[in-house]
């Protein structure tokens, strides 16, 4: 019997890939963010939102990851930006790789800001580095207020939290205190955002952090 | 769900370190999973099961040594062993500690038998 000793990450090829797509961010300024979060807490609704409220003010594209359907990308359509579907055909997460290939099709002079909105999911996503900025994690008030205990590699895997859809807040058991005291006891260094998606409400407040980062970026970029 | 892909990542791994011969005498893959690496050990051994069969290493076995959390606490220093509910230093009660373990998907080694010379 022989051993043959390895002492490898089993995702090392992963997170090579995620570290050419960090070195692509980082030579051409753009602040690329991975929105993760279950299904149905509105990371479409509120790219929509975001988008038209950062509309002339940030350069912004977009790949969105889906199991199936373009559907999403076809709802941000109307905007005049790059949209880049990929379709993951079964496969629960967005790999470095495959993110890879999008940005290809984006113009690095015309963007900014890139969104990577992942496959709804709030497991799998946490374990693939795509080479992002930073993790945004989306908490909707309708799953009530135990996420960040259930899932915490999510949650202290990411740099901010938006807790959406505030408005239906009335029609739920949601604990808005206790939502934040679970999250911050996973993370305390999580940035938290409060949004709806049917006002517009606590929009404008992520939408100024987002721009101060980009231009911070930026900045870094051209002074380097 | 993605203990399949992970399992899948494990065997294109081995193949890569073991010639044809050698992966034909693979009998066991040891890796390392993280408590806190979203991996669930079950699922991983059952994805490596369905992966596995049918290729030339189908006879390897996976085992999997589970980390457990632990922390360093960047007030008092300790490190210790925590539950993924709370990450609060159980020595001093401060909130600012970093992972230090329990976070790998680590291939550890692979054993395989020698070849029976006729």
């Amino acid at each position: 019997m022989s051993i043959k000793t390895i002492e490898r990450k089993v995702l090392q090829k992963n997170d090579e890939v995620a570290n050419q797509n960090r070195s692509f961010f980082d030579k051409q300024g753009i602040f690329a963010l991975n929105l993760v979060s279950s299904p149905g807490s509105g990371k479409t609704s509120l790219l929509e939102w975001t988008l038209k409220e950062l509309e002339g003010r940030v350069k912004t594209a977009v790949v969105i990851g889906d199991v199936q359907t373009s559907l999403d990308a076809e709802r941000l359509s109307s905007f005049d930006l790059p949209i880049i579907q990929l379709v993951t055909n079964g496969s629960c997460h967005l790999e470095a790789a495959l993110v890879k290939d999008a940005l290809a099709d984006i113009n690095p002079e015309e963007t900014e800001l890139l969104f990577i909105e992942n496959v709804g999911n709030l497991v799998c996503p946490s374990s693939f580095d795509l080479g992002e900025e930073m993790k945004v994690v989306i908490s909707s008030t309708v799953e009530g207020d135990d996420k960040p205990l259930k899932y915490p590699a999510m949650f202290r895997n990411s740099k901010v939290l938006i807790i959406n859809k505030t408005d239906l807040l009335p029609y739920t058991n949601c604990d808005l205190d206790q939502l934040r005291t679970n999250a911050l006891k996973i993370n305390p260094d999580l940035t938290i955002f409060e949004t709806s998606c049917v006002s517009g409400e606590g929009v404008d407040d992520w939408c100024n952090w987002l721009e101060k980062q980009v231009m911070e970026k930026t900045w870094k970029n051209v002074s380097a | 769900m993605h203990e399949l892909s992970i399992a899948k990542n494990i065997i294109r791994i081995a193949g890569e370190h073991l010639s044809p011969d050698e992966q034909a005498l693979l009998t066991k893959i040891r890796v390392r999973i993280g408590k806190f690496s979203t991996i669930v050990p079950d699922l991983l051994q059952s994805g490596f099961e369905a992966a596995v069969d049918g290729t030339a290493m189908e006879n390897a076995k996976l085992e999997i040594t589970v980390i457990p959390l632990r922390v360093q606490c960047n007030s008092c220093g300790e490190v210790s062993e925590i539950e993924p509910v709370d990450f609060t230093c159980p020595v001093c009660c401060s909130n600012d500690v970093d992972v230090v373990e329990g976070n790998e998907i680590m291939i550890e080694n692979l054993e395989i038998t020698e070849p029976i010379n006729h």
